[in-house]
């Protein structure tokens, strides 16, 4: 049993960033069997280390939840999630594995020619479970009415990483007649699952403690090895509801009533954080006082991010090449997903200048849909 | 040893719903199997609790690989086995640079490295090369594996790190590639073959030839033509007989390469015999990221798209971004000729597509 009063962990200054993680590297090295990587700044991307123990753990618990989501040893999932360094390919993967189920990976596919071959894959080889992210869904449905193809059906879509809405989960439904599952989870660790009422995210108490402290959601999870994850600040804002759900289920749900100040998310389930701006800024070395990211759609499921940036003064010479290559290198997942097509920046300049040493930093989001 | 191991296979022969319909009573009645007949055990093998990966070989019709539990196990331990002939230990940190979703090569890796009690960092080889060096840096890394093509593509941002081991599999690898990876890595190349079949061996310190391991595979060499066994240490194609797959037991599966096996003492102090690969047996033409099409192939494409056998020959060129197919032909062809021959290639398998809509391909026509 824990107890006393333990610091809450920002997800700003984890012990995932470089600077911390050495000494746990040289402590552990024994014990970690996968280097993981998450967003972070660049010069600074979060990694996760996963002991066998931590890994198992994470499988079994996400399939525990994929089972009560229905999904069983009969089914054929393909998992379309991002591989390589990051960790949310590989745990959809072993979770799926330990359920039983035949397994497809095939990563975050990223254009119309992939995506077409994926639903001859899916017809040859009656794949009925997806495991993605929204902005995917979003993309495959877009070239599915393109391409005039109404013969892909789906039973069941598993997605994480951004928010999804009605209105997808309609579309979804008239066209593959899939069901939509949201779940809930973070680099860090897996927390909870929709069920059939749609109505926030079921979470196992005896594997992932979550506690509200001022609407911020804090995580600790049990199984934790290599780094221990008490009271993490994932950056979201939400209640608890311990009543019973009408699914049936006792297990208590956790509601997201919203993001963190400023946090957005993007095409290819890329979040990015006020700090990752701030660090951005500092990268670039002008004197920027204030900075609109206005975000959009240039296709569906792909991004379009302007960047316009307010300054003191004007500098002599401004290289935008170089402040377009520091964007471009935000994060390492932004870098990825921009690498890959899905998301698109534009840089701009205000014509007024700020004075003042507080940054302000607004986001401004005209997408159809909320990641 | 090798009755033991005859058993087994006969056993496995029997008991799989694509052998068994041929009502074989020995070994030696065996029928070789080619790639496409390869393609019907994975779909007769049981296709549950399995994983499935993606190949299109070098004979094209992508093959979907249904591996089971056991066969990845079996694959993982084999693969454990290989670093021990490396000199892989407990303290080793593996970067496993390779596609970690649609290739099984890449997650197999992983896997065997963790049996072997390495650390593993899977890392997809589409991932922009400063990213790859900003993980390197981060997780300090001792054992590099990925393909050569990957590993020279990426050497430019290495800058002067050091890796103990540098594992490279595949691609065929030659001894100049071998020199500049070595220079660029630091450490020692051991190159390992292996099919999308089935895994063959590992080199030893001699870095002549591939250690295999007699308990986990049967290889025979054959007459490319006439298919009748060649003694040890002549060259002949391969014939492959896995011994301990379970889910898609793979028995007498003529590979296509020209090897030669032989079960001497090696100098390194290994008793297990080696396997030599010198070519294809069927000209074979390398693309990219280990992807190979036989230049026979090249020309039925070729009678399919324009109906006229004017496919003389192919060469590959690699540069920098891009690799330029020259295709070598007697008689000219208009536009839509060339659009058409392009179609077939797109159509052709999952991987050309790919590399063609990416323009990562171009082909040039040379008429000779």
């Amino acid at each position: 049993m824990l107890r006393g009063n333990f610091f809450n962990i920002k997800s700003d200054e984890s012990l995932f960033f470089k600077k911390n993680l050495d000494k746990i590297i040289l402590k552990s090295s024994d014990k970690i069997s996968f280097f993981y990587f998450s967003g972070g700044t660049t010069g600074q991307p979060k990694t996760i280390p996963l002991s066998n123990k931590e890994l198992k753990g994470r499988s079994q618990y996400r399939s525990e939840c994929y089972k009560r989501i229905g999904i069983n040893r009969k089914n054929k999932v393909a998992v379309l999630l991002p591989f390589g360094p990051w960790v949310a390919g590989p745990s959809a993967r072993s979770a799926a594995k330990e359920v039983g189920c035949v397994v497809f990976s095939f990563g975050l596919l990223k254009n119309e020619h992939e995506i077409i071959s994926l639903f001859s894959i899916i017809k040859k080889h009656k794949i009925d479970t997806l495991i993605t992210i929204p902005s995917f869904i979003d993309m495959m449905l877009f070239f599915l009415k393109k391409n005039y193809i109404n013969d892909v059906k789906i039973n069941t879509i598993i997605t994480s990483g951004e928010f999804i809405t009605d209105s997808i989960r309609q579309d979804v439904k008239k066209h593959i007649s899939a069901d939509i599952y949201s779940t809930y989870a973070s680099s860090e660790a897996f927390i909870g699952h929709e069920c059939i009422e749609h109505s926030g995210y079921h979470f196992d108490p005896n594997r992932v403690g979550i506690k509200v402290q001022d609407d911020k959601i804090l995580i600790s999870v049990y199984d934790s090895e290599i780094i221990p994850i008490l009271n993490y600040e994932i950056g979201d804002l939400g209640y608890i509801d311990s009543s019973r759900c009408s699914c049936g289920s006792a297990l208590p749900r956790v509601h997201l009533s919203g993001r963190g100040k400023n946090v957005f998310s993007l095409s290819g389930a890329v979040k990015v954080y006020p700090y990752q701006v701030v660090e951005l800024i500092r990268r670039i070395g002008m004197p920027i006082r204030k900075c609109i990211i206005i975000i959009d759609e240039f296709s569906p499921g792909k991004d379009f991010i302007k960047f316009i940036f307010g300054l003191s003064d004007m500098p002599k010479d401004i290289d935008r090449k170089f402040i377009l290559d520091k964007i471009k290198n935000l994060s390492l997942d932004f870098a990825d997903a921009y690498n890959q097509n899905l998301i698109k920046i534009e840089l701009d300049l205000m014509k007024t200048f700020y004075k003042g040493n507080k940054l302000k930093i607004e986001v401004q989001d005209n997408r159809t849909y909320e990641r | 040893m090798r009755d033991k191991k005859y058993k087994k296979i006969l056993k496995r022969y029997r008991e799989h719903p694509f052998y068994k319909k041929r009502g074989i009573n020995s070994i030696n009645e065996i029928p070789f199997i080619d790639s496409q007949e390869v393609i019907d055990i994975y779909k007769m093998s049981n296709q549950a609790d399995s994983m499935v990966f993606f190949t299109s070989g070098t004979t094209g019709n992508p093959k979907a690989i249904y591996y089971g539990k056991f066969d990845i196990s079996y694959m993982a331990n084999y693969i454990k086995w290989f670093c021990d002939i490396e000199g892989a230990n407990q303290n080793d940190k593996v970067l496993v640079l390779m596609d970690q979703s649609f290739w099984g090569v890449g997650y197999i890796t992983g896997l065997g490295h963790i049996k072997a009690g390495n650390c593993v960092i899977p890392v997809d080889n589409d991932l922009p090369k400063d990213k790859i060096k900003e993980i390197i840096d981060i997780v300090k890394p001792t054992i590099i594996s990925s393909l050569p093509s990957v590993l020279l593509e990426v050497g430019d941002v290495i800058d002067g790190y050091k890796f103990r081991i540098i594992e490279t599999t595949g691609e065929k690898l030659n001894n100049k590639e071998r020199r500049v990876i070595e220079q660029i890595y630091g450490g020692e190349v051991f190159d390992a073959y292996g099919l999308t079949e089935a895994i063959i061996g590992v080199e030893c310190k001699n870095h002549d030839g591939y250690h295999f391991n007699s308990d986990r595979l049967l290889l025979e060499i054959v007459d490319p033509y006439n298919k009748e066994a060649r003694p040890d240490e002549e060259w002949g194609e391969l014939v492959v007989s896995t011994i301990d797959e379970y889910n898609t037991p793979i028995i007498r599966y003529l590979s296509g390469d020209l090897c030669k096996v032989s079960y001497k003492k090696c100098s390194c102090g290994l008793c297990y015999p080696k396997v030599w690969i010198k070519d294809r047996v069927r000209p074979t033409i390398n693309l990219h990221e280990g992807y190979k099409i036989e230049k026979g192939e090249i020309a039925k494409l070729f009678d399919r798209a324009i109906g006229r056998g004017i496919f003389i020959d192919a060469e590959a060129i690699k540069n920098e971004s891009k690799i330029l197919l020259n295709l070598f032909i007697n008689d000219a062809v208009d536009d839509s000729q060339q659009e058409k021959i392009t179609l077939e290639f797109v159509n052709y398998s999952y991987e050309l597509m790919h590399m063609i809509r990416n323009n990562k391909l171009e082909f040039k026509f040379i008429i000779q």
